[in-house]
């Protein structure tokens, strides 16, 4: 499954594979870079999860936490998201050298855009998988795989998510009146 | 008479038996001791009479020796008195000793009017500590009342409070209806249904988003399908132009070639063609959906 990479959740953490060996041994390929939705809380990045889930990305995947910017519009060969240890989680596995039209698209929406979405009823596209809903008071972080021209709910409208015709690796959520 | 004598004769052996009883209760201590006043006072002048009649018990035993009681000249009141008062103690003058004390020890002691200063005041504390928490106890009962009152009281007014706010709601979900309807007065349809339509008209909301998704994406592919229409299109009439041009003397086999070539690229385009009417079409089918 190929997936192109939109934006990215806020909280991220890190884990180390071979924490207990030596450190001259330290490989950066054995590390695994989480991310996840967060809200601010008083100053800082709460995760407060309504549903946890996790975006992983392989330290061997060509995934480079230090210019994370640069993965945007990426295509990631990924395996399915999937109901893991009781939470979401999907697994990118591989940056493609050239983008190809991707199955879906990693993206992820907060209440500033959106308004806040709906609860209650579905606000979400069916074919869309929900990896992770934080929320606090009025702000809410949403991460979605969403195929193209799905669509999420929001307090402002409906947002499709557009492709662009000459780069279908990206895409953007357009607002589009309520039928 | 005779009875009065014989009365008499028997207290008077009754007080002798007791004379006799309280100086035999005597005698050990007589003879471990030191002697009683009595005895003292006896001692001397029972001597010569010991002397004229001696009892057998005389070898062994000193008041035998002595002449026994009898030597003595004790009265039998003084033997009272003496078993009262063995050890001959002046009470009298002792209590006007212990009396004249008295007002020394306590009044004019100034270490025994601070020491009663200071009891009374540790029995002031304790009263005081006890009334403290006995007063205590009693304001926690009170408290501990009065709260379960305020639960009580808390408890029937919620329920109340439920009550007129499901009254007030279900009042106020028929004005809405009433309003909704259009009506005046009377209640229009039940709750329930509307609810279920609302739910409906929901689910349908979902359908037509989806829909207008689907819409969009086959709409997506059918220009996608549009643009690769036009580019075979193209290629054709260039390949069409170019068999023409080709058409000259000497070229008949590779016409005959060419003329199968050209009608196998008007089927491939009208095969094209037929698909590209049937996705419009369906296309169409998904709009008016």
């Amino acid at each position: 499954m190929l997936i192109s990479v939109l934006a990215f959740g806020s909280i991220w953490t890190l884990r180390y594979a071979g924490k207990a060996r030596a450190q001259e041994r330290f490989d950066p390929r054995d590390l695994a870079y989480y991310n996840t939705t967060g809200v601010d809380v008083g100053g800082k990045l709460r995760n407060r999860p309504r549903v946890y889930g996790v975006a992983r990305f392989n330290g061997n995947s060509g995934f480079r936490p230090e210019c994370w910017h640069r993965m945007l519009y990426r295509v990631f060969d990924c395996e399915p998201p999937c109901a893991w240890n009781g939470h979401q989680k999907i697994l990118f596995k591989r940056l493609l050298r050239k983008p190809e039209t991707p199955d879906a698209y990693l993206v992820v929406v907060n209440s500033e855009q959106t308004g806040g979405v709906l609860k209650g009823g579905d606000w979400l596209h069916r074919e869309t998988t929900l990896i992770s809903f934080s929320e606090c008071g009025p702000d809410q972080e949403v991460m979605v795989v969403m195929p193209a021209y799905g669509w999420v709910r929001g307090v402002l409208g409906t947002f499709f998510l557009e492709p662009v015709a000459a780069r279908p690796w990206e895409a953007r959520l357009v607002l589009s009146a309520a039928k | 008479m005779t009875l009065n004598i014989r009365r008499n004769v028997h207290l008077v052996v009754l007080f002798g038996a007791m004379a006799v009883a309280a100086m035999y209760g005597q005698q050990p201590r007589s003879q471990a001791g030191e002697p009683t006043g009595a005895a003292r006072r006896a001692a001397p002048n029972g001597a010569p009479a010991a002397k004229a009649w001696q009892s057998p018990a005389a070898r062994y035993s000193p008041l035998a020796a002595q002449g026994g009681y009898r030597g003595q000249r004790t009265t039998w009141y003084d033997a009272l008195f003496h078993s009262l008062n063995p050890r001959n103690i002046d009470w009298g003058k002792r209590w006007e000793e212990r009396r004249a004390a008295f007002p020394e020890s306590t009044v004019a002691n100034k270490y025994f009017v601070f020491c009663a200063f200071l009891v009374l005041c540790f029995y002031a504390a304790l009263l005081a500590v006890g009334w403290i928490v006995w007063d205590h106890r009693k304001d926690i009962r009170y408290f501990e009342t009065e709260l379960v009152k305020a639960r009580n009281w808390a408890t029937y007014w919620k329920g109340r409070a439920v009550e007129a706010i499901t009254k007030h709601n279900a009042h106020i979900e028929k004005c809405n209806r009433v309003i909704e309807a259009g009506e005046s007065g009377l209640p229009a349809g039940d709750t329930a249904e509307a609810g279920a339509l609302r739910q409906q008209v929901e689910g349908m909301r979902i359908e037509v988003l989806n829909l207008t998704s689907e819409n969009r994406r086959l709409r997506h592919d059918l220009e996608q399908k549009a643009t690769v229409v036009a580019d075979l299109s193209v290629r054709v009439d260039d390949a069409t132009k170019r068999i023409g041009s080709g058409n000259g003397p000497g070229n008949g086999t590779k016409g005959g070639e060419n003329s199968v070539q050209v009608a196998t690229l008007v089927d491939r385009i009208n095969r094209l063609e037929e698909t590209l009417r049937t996705v419009r079409l369906e296309n169409e089918r998904l709009k008016g959906a």
